[in-house]
This record gives structure tokens, C-alpha cells and sequence, in this order.
């Protein structure tokens, strides 16, 4: 026998998890140091465990399940909503690159710059450029505001299901 | 997975893992969080083909690794980490089980644990814990002894 290797370690351990003892087993750990080690931790651990197991039990499965149900609605949305985070980065860029480029040229510094942008704002090309980012930026926060309205929020599934 | 099918998953795994988690962790509050936390992991990855002991043992693996990850970033705050090398245990009084559990380090007390009360075979406990199975003899060893030390009563000379 090895000092940290009995082969008869497994059955000891079966053995005090079952119950039954068996008589072999008894000669045994009189001469085996290493068995009656084992004997004496796992007999002092299973009586732990007893008596835990008497005094702490686990929450109820129903409890779990509408825990875990709640969980999943909220992982849920953090899902769909990272699109929408997305988008709504992306709006605000576009907003900050159109204000830093168009802002300056609308600024009244002068009588002359002021017509001048004026001037700009009835050229074809800037105009049907200012419509289009306008039709866009507004049909985006539709969007946004549409998708938003279709996620439900955990207390509004909630009073759905009431 | 239904309700239904979890309730029975539940009620016959939940009870070992959460007398399991107890012992390592030594909190109620931090154990029923962690168990909940397993079925959740569990739910999500929806393995349902699995045989019952496979359940069982991918159950308790979970578990294990969601208790190294929360040792990893609490380790001050949750957990009593290894033996207190300035505080005598040469008492008189009889250490019990609970306080013996406590001066371990977690790593040995997932060990006794599954080896001796959940009875797991060392390769079962080498895929739980993540560690090699050839190392699991003489880390239990370790374990064995250190724990003896703490339960058994000093001789009186």
C-alpha cells in the first residue's frame, strides 16, 4: 500500500456513502493509516452534508424557472437593443459631422457671408443634398421610434401577462 | 426546455449541487445565487440529449467554474482563501467540520467534497474541476491530510 494510494479507498468511501459496512473493510482500516484517514474525513463530511442538507435547502424550482424566465427576457433585450445602440451612434456621428460642416457657413458673420450661404441654400445641388439627409435623419428616428415601441419592457410583459 | 422538464431536472440535481456549493463557499446567499446562475447557464445552452449523469456532472462543472470566476474577481471580499498561518489551531477544543472547511483552500474543498460525499471517481472530478486526472490523487491526498489535521483532535501529551 501507498501511503496516499489504497486500493480499497473507493470501496470505503461507497461504503460509508451507503451505509452499510461491511466487515472486511473493518479489519482493513485497522492496519491501513491511509484508509482510516479517508474514513475519518469523508464520515465527518457526510455527516456535514446531512445535516446541511436538513437546514439549507435550495430555492424552489419554481422560483428558479421564473427567475431564469426573467433573465432570459432581459438578455433578451440587451440583444435586440444592441442594434438600436448601434443606429443611434451612428445618428448622432452623422449629426455632429453635418452640424461641424454646414453649422460655420450659416453662422451671420457678415452681411456678405449670409448671402452668400443663401445664395448656397438655392443652388440645386446643396438644397436636394440638405433635403435628402433631412428625409434620412427623420425616416431614421421613425425607424428607431418604431423598433423601440416593439420591445416590450420586463414590467410591461408583465402586466401583459397579469 | 419546458417547465415541466426542468422541475424534474431540478428536483432531482439541484440539491447536491446547492449542499456543494454551500460547503465551498460557506455562504447561503452567495450558493443559492451561484445555483441559480448554473440552470441559467444550463437553460441557455439547451442540452437536453444529455444522459442524467452527464447532466449531473456538466451541472457541477458549471458550478465550479462560476466559483473560480467569482474567486477571481472578489477574492478579499467572498473568500476565505487558505489556512490563517498566524492563528494557532493547536486547540484543545475539537475544530468542526465547518471551520475545518473554512481554513482550506477552496481547491481542496471542491475536492473532499466531490470525492467523498458525491463519491465521484477522479476522472469525474478531473472533468469538473478542469485539472488533470493523474494530478487529482495527490491533490486530494494534500486535501485529506490537511483536512484530518484540522478535524482530528490534537493528542494530548
Amino acid at each position: 500500500m501507498n501511503r496516499n494510494a489504497c486500493d480499497q479507498e473507493s470501496l470505503l468511501v461507497a461504503s460509508l456513502r451507503s451505509g452499510e459496512s461491511a466487515h472486511e473493510l473493518d479489519e482493513h482500516l485497522a492496519t491501513c493509516e491511509s484508509c482510516a484517514e479517508t474514513g475519518h474525513v469523508a464520515q465527518s463530511l457526510l455527516q456535514y452534508a446531512a445535516m446541511t442538507s436538513a437546514q439549507g435547502r435550495p430555492p424552489t424550482a419554481k422560483r428558479v424557472w421564473h427567475k431564469m424566465q426573467e433573465r432570459q427576457r432581459q438578455f433578451a433585450r440587451r440583444q435586440a437593443t444592441r442594434g438600436l445602440a448601434v443606429m443611434w451612434a451612428l445618428a448622432a456621428a452623422y449629426l455632429v459631422a453635418l452640424t461641424t460642416w454646414y453649422f460655420p457657413a450659416l453662422w451671420p458673420t457678415s452681411s456678405a457671408v449670409l448671402e452668400a450661404a443663401y445664395s448656397s441654400l438655392s443652388n440645386g445641388a446643396v438644397l436636394a443634398g440638405i433635403t435628402a439627409a433631412s428625409t434620412s435623419i427623420v425616416l431614421g428616428a421613425l425607424c428607431l421610434l418604431f423598433m423601440e415601441s416593439r420591445i416590450e419592457s420586463p414590467a410591461t410583459h408583465k402586466e401583459k401577462k397579469s | 426546455m419546458d417547465e415541466e422538464p426542468f422541475q424534474s431536472l431540478y428536483d432531482a440535481t439541484a440539491r447536491p449541487i446547492h449542499a456543494y456549493l454551500l460547503a465551498v463557499t460557506g455562504q447561503r446567499d452567495l450558493a443559492d445565487d451561484v445555483l441559480q446562475e448554473v440552470y441559467f447557464r444550463f437553460f441557455q445552452r439547451q442540452l437536453t440529449e444529455k444522459s442524467f449523469a452527464d447532466t449531473r456532472r456538466y451541472l457541477f462543472r458549471i458550478a465550479t467554474n462560476l466559483l473560480r470566476d467569482r474567486w477571481r474577481r472578489r477574492k478579499e471580499e467572498q473568500w476565505p482563501t487558505g489556512f490563517d498561518q498566524g492563528r494557532s489551531y493547536d486547540v484543545d477544543a475539537r475544530l468542526d467540520v465547518r471551520q475545518a472547511l473554512k481554513a482550506l483552500k477552496p481547491r481542496d474543498r471542491e475536492l473532499l467534497w466531490l470525492a467523498y460525499v458525491e463519491g465521484m471517481s477522479h476522472a469525474e472530478i478531473a472533468i469538473i474541476t478542469g485539472l488533470n486526472e493523474p494530478s487529482i490523487r495527490p491533490l486530494l491526498f494534500h486535501a485529506r491530510r490537511k483536512a484530518a489535521g484540522l478535524l482530528r483532535p490534537k493528542e494530548t501529551s
